[in-house]
């Protein structure tokens, strides 16, 4: 089953929207997150470990988002299998295979765009470059 | 502070963008917006999903579910690929059935024939299930293509009506007509 959330979460700071995104992947049975402005630069490992209690949990942060902060990608490691990530300005691109059927090769962009059009306007062309690779 | 100009330039610049990386906007389920100011002043479409054509073959009912806000003043969106679910289909008979003697007997006669065990409901979906299909048969068979019979009812009818407009209609088609009219 193919099921991927997308959340500006506004900083994840407080314990209960930790609850609610462990909620979304485990009971609703969410196979990929991607969150943007996390927002906390130390949201590491044992973060995400504690965030959601599990080790069938893999992740792809990216930190290089100018201001607001960060985003992050987060997989159940039972629905996709990572071969490859690409951290670009403001984006993740994450490459991999969706567990379903023989295996789907997919590609996933999580984009945080910027309030200036200038800004927006490199990120875009980026992600362009990288769809054409 | 965007100005309007600005503002449709931003947007002109989104477009060319997902001309250019041939990306393609999925259907939005539940809400319009993603994003609301606490005031209730201003909402945004804000988040979005766009997919290849090629993400399109693999999952093609792929769609965007808004949910409602609860932990920031942005929804999730959550991307599934599914299928317009019309729920369970419901068992249908014909009167004519009814009418036949045959009807009753077939019934009963199949119903006792299915051996299933578990428990009592799922027992009654199975037989049911079983019945519609042997129905189908039952029906083809004795009454033949209902549709295709009143396909060529209504054919008969129109050809009578077409005669009667040019007042080319005699008193042996005008009781063909009354028998037709009432099968």
């Amino acid at each position: 089953m193919m099921k991927i959330t997308s959340l500006n979460v506004r900083g994840l700071g407080g314990s209960n929207k930790r609850r609610y995104l462990k909620e979304l992947i485990f009971k609703e049975q969410v196979g990929m997150m991607c969150i943007q402005e996390t927002k906390c630069s130390e949201f590491g490992k044992e973060n995400c470990f504690n965030m959601l209690g599990s080790n069938e949990i893999d992740w792809v942060k990216n930190e290089t988002i100018n201001n607001a902060g960060e985003i992050i990608t987060i997989w159940r490691r039972s629905c996709f299998h990572l071969s490859s990530f690409f951290n670009g300005n403001n984006f993740s691109v994450i490459e991999g295979e969706w567990k379903v059927g023989d295996g789907v090769r997919v590609t996933i962009v999580n984009v945080y765009s910027s309030r200036s059009l200038k800004e927006n306007k490199v990120i875009w062309d980026e992600i362009i470059a990288c769809r054409a690779s | 502070m965007v100005s309007g100009s600005d503002y449709s330039r931003e947007i002109r610049g989104f477009n060319e963008f997902i001309e250019k990386a041939e990306l393609l906007d999925i259907p939005m389920i539940g809400r319009k917006f993603t994003w609301y100011k606490p005031n209730g002043m201003t909402k945004s479409r804000i988040d979005r999903v766009l997919v290849s054509k090629e993400w399109l073959e693999v999952w093609p009912n792929s769609k965007q579910f808004i949910y409602s806000r609860s932990v920031s003043d942005h929804c999730v969106l959550v991307i599934k690929d599914s299928c317009p679910d019309w729920g369970p289909k419901p068992f249908r008979s014909l009167d004519i059935w009814q009418k036949d003697s045959r009807f009753r007997d077939f019934v009963r006669c199949k119903w006792l024939s299915y051996e299933v065990h578990d428990r009592g409901l799922f027992v009654f979906k199975e037989k049911l299930k079983k019945l519609k299909s042997d129905l189908k048969v039952w029906n083809r068979e004795v009454f033949g293509d209902v549709k295709q019979a009143g396909e060529i009812l209504k054919n008969k009818i129109q050809e009578l009506d077409a005669r009667d407009d040019v007042g080319d209609l005699d008193e042996e088609g005008r009781l063909e007509m009354r028998s037709l009219l009432t099968e």
